[in-house]
């Protein structure tokens, strides 16, 4: 089974608490700033999320969501 | 984005409200309200629940959470609580508080509102300081800490030791469930959101008193950077306030 | 007190009694409260009364634990109430702001005593300007209802819970320790027909199906609690105009009229009685409510050429409201006054009434 990660940019304030998190190294910290003045995270091109949430768990701004991606 | 070919595993509960939160950056409330609103999802129960917000940090709770909700003074938050559940005897009440508003202002009402075993369930925010009024010493505060009333660190020769509270409530004899959690690692957090629930169900199926003491990051009064945070509970904190079951009386 | 069979029957209770059966009697299911004499046998009364009719009793552990129990069961809809005497009044006096500010309908009774500090248990009317000016920080008012007999404080009492959910505001019945401890007999009203908890547009009930509803005082955006103020004085402007309500007693042709509340307004009146027997035109404007203040009367009296004489346990509070009463027709304003305890006697009263005059 993929996953993704997706981070809601509107919510997170760049605490880096789901880059410390993840086993799998996959997210990171954006360069460009949101309007708010936050560097958010994302993930990186290529990396490859495994669906453990374990950065959802950690986020304190719910700004994370992991999806399933169903096969096609 | 691809909701045909996608599913989500894990995200923002409905009950979190579809605000940006006033928090810091790696502030433990988000998480903790995030904990609350997922619960009550899970559950179904969010006509029955009623809150009740702290003054602190935490009094825009009710901002967050899509739930009936209610304000207090400060510290007098259990007791609020306890009038809306003698009121409401069918309702899940919760109360909401920092360490300023329990542990101190309200240490009356948190003692008294235990000891007389009002059932309601107490979600206690530890973060050993006065996060809305600036950083100030708490009644929790750890010996040595920084903080803007204790610039060279808490003295305990002045200013005594942290109040532990879930050690001081285990002397009476009605409150039915304390433990102590962590927003830490995920576990902590999946152990905090256990506790939550059992809390919840103590109110309900025993109709008892009980309460979880959190302790929480506050990276900006800390004075760490929110990634440090974690490391800064267990060697601070964990030493005064070790985490764990204080009292269960279901066991 | 037994409760009378039908509202035929007459009882002989302590004011104190009064207050608690008119709250009991007008569907009040919650009391919260904290010893404090003179107040004492009302709690001691709703101990037993309330689990009669299934509500709630909590002796709490201070004044402020229990005006928070107040706001709690007021939040849930229920009618609340809790009482007191002056200094356990004062530290209400968090809770009646926040009371005020989340705009909770609620009862508090204030047996007032001697003051300032613990002053003493003897009778006293110093908390005129605390009751009236709203007493807590922040701009606000209670409604302040103020018996002169026993039966009046079970009527105010009764229809105070009406008023306070209105008005969504707090109301204080402002008694003393003579009119709380003192006996007289009672004739009261029928038990109201109401449950428990009502489930008011604004009560907290879980959001079942609706909207959330969030009872606060707290507002943080940039106006929005400007906005919250001016609304407010709007309340309170259509109370000033809609309920200020008093008694006249042979004030209309009164060249000296005599302005008292409470036990204040029983001797008053007798001393009216002596001065009326000596040929001098004395007569009583009694204030019902206090906050807002029946300036209607004793602007009227002072058109026609009256002059004034106010009569309070307190060395000058109330003497403020009928001078504002008076704006634009300067007439004498004269106090009788007892204070720490003292209550003044009718003869004194009487001199009082001589003096003025001349």
């Amino acid at each position: 089974m993929k996953h993704e990660v997706r981070v809601l940019t509107q919510y997170c304030k760049g605490c880096q608490l789901c880059v410390a998190a993840c086993p799998k190294g996959v997210l990171e910290m954006s360069e460009e700033l949101t309007d708010v003045g936050v560097r958010p995270a994302r993930p990186k091109p290529g990396a490859e999320c495994i669906g453990c949430t374990l950065c959802y768990q950690v986020c304190p701004d719910a700004a994370i969501e992991i999806w399933e991606l169903l096969d096609t | 984005m691809k909701p045909a070919e996608a599913k989500l595993k894990a995200g923002r509960p409905r009950l979190l409200l579809p605000d940006r939160t006033h928090y810091c950056a790696g502030c433990g409330h988000g998480v903790v309200h995030r904990i609350i609103a997922e619960v009550l999802q899970e559950w179904g129960i969010r006509g029955q629940a009623i809150g009740m917000a702290p003054v602190g940090c935490a009094v825009l709770m009710y901002q967050y959470l899509d739930i009936d909700a209610c304000e207090s003074p400060h510290g007098r938050t259990p007791e609020v609580a306890a009038g809306i559940k003698r009121a409401r005897p069918d309702k899940l009440v919760f109360s909401y508080q920092g360490d300023g508003d329990l542990a101190a202002i309200g240490t009356n009402e948190i003692i008294h509102v235990a000891n007389r075993g009002e059932p309601i369930s107490v979600i206690f925010v530890n973060n050993a300081v006065y996060g809305m009024t600036g950083g100030q010493m708490a009644p929790t505060t750890v010996p040595g800490q920084k903080t803007t009333t204790t610039p060279k660190g808490r003295s305990v020769t002045a200013e005594g030791y942290p109040v532990r509270v879930c050690e001081l409530l285990a002397a009476l004899e009605k409150p039915a469930y304390l433990e102590r959690c962590v927003i830490g690692s995920a576990k902590e957090i999946q152990r905090t959101k256990n506790a939550i629930k059992k809390s919840f169900r103590v109110q309900r199926d025993l109709g008892a008193f009980s309460l979880v003491e959190i302790l929480s990051p506050c990276p900006t009064y800390w004075r760490v950077p929110p990634a440090k945070s974690v490391k800064y509970i267990e060697t601070w904190m964990e030493q005064i306030f070790p985490p764990g079951v204080v009292k269960d009386v279901t066991k | 007190m037994a409760a009378p069979a039908s509202a035929e029957e007459k009882v002989l209770v302590t004011g104190n009694v009064a207050a608690a059966e008119g709250a009991v009697r007008a569907g009040c299911r919650f009391y919260f409260g904290y010893p404090i004499t003179p107040q004492n046998d009302l709690p001691e009364y709703m101990s037993s009364r309330m689990p009669e009719v299934g509500g709630t009793f909590i002796q709490a552990e201070s004044e402020l634990a229990a005006i928070s129990l107040v706001h709690g069961a007021a939040a849930a809809g229920g009618r609340a109430m809790t009482s007191s005497s002056s200094p356990g009044i004062s530290l209400k006096q968090e809770g009646l702001s926040y009371l005020a500010g989340s705009e909770l309908p609620a009862l508090i009774v204030n047996v007032q005593r001697g003051g300032p500090g613990l002053g003493d248990v003897r009778c006293g009317q110093a908390d005129y300007f605390q009751a009236t000016r709203g007493g807590g920080h922040g701009d606000y008012r209670l409604l302040v209802l103020a018996p002169h007999t026993v039966q009046e404080t079970f009527d105010l009492a009764y229809e105070a819970f009406d008023l306070a959910e209105a008005r969504r505001c707090p109301v204080m019945i402002l008694t003393d320790q003579q009119l709380g401890q003192m006996m007289e007999p009672l004739v009261p009203a029928p038990m109201k027909d109401l449950p428990a908890v009502q489930d008011h547009p604004w009560a907290l009930t879980g959001a079942e199906g609706r909207p959330r509803r969030i009872v606060k005082s707290f507002y943080w955006r940039p106006g929005e609690l400007e906005e919250f103020n001016r609304r407010l004085r709007e309340k309170y402007m259509r109370m000033e105009k809609e309920l200020p309500r008093w008694e006249e007693d042979r004030a209309a042709d009164a060249d000296v009229v005599l302005v008292a509340y409470g036990t204040s307004a029983r001797i008053a009146r007798e001393a009216v009685d002596v001065a009326r027997g000596e040929g001098i035109r004395a007569g009583l404007v009694r204030p019902i409510t206090l906050w807002p203040f029946p300036a209607a009367p004793l602007a009227a009296a002072a058109r026609r050429g009256a002059r004034f004489l106010v009569v309070e346990m307190s060395w000058g509070q109330m003497i403020d409201d009928v001078k504002l009463s008076l704006y634009g027709t300067p007439r004498p304003v004269d106090l009788c006054w007892r204070a720490g305890g003292g209550v003044p006697t009718v003869a004194e009263v009487a001199e009082c009434i001589r003096k003025a005059r001349r």
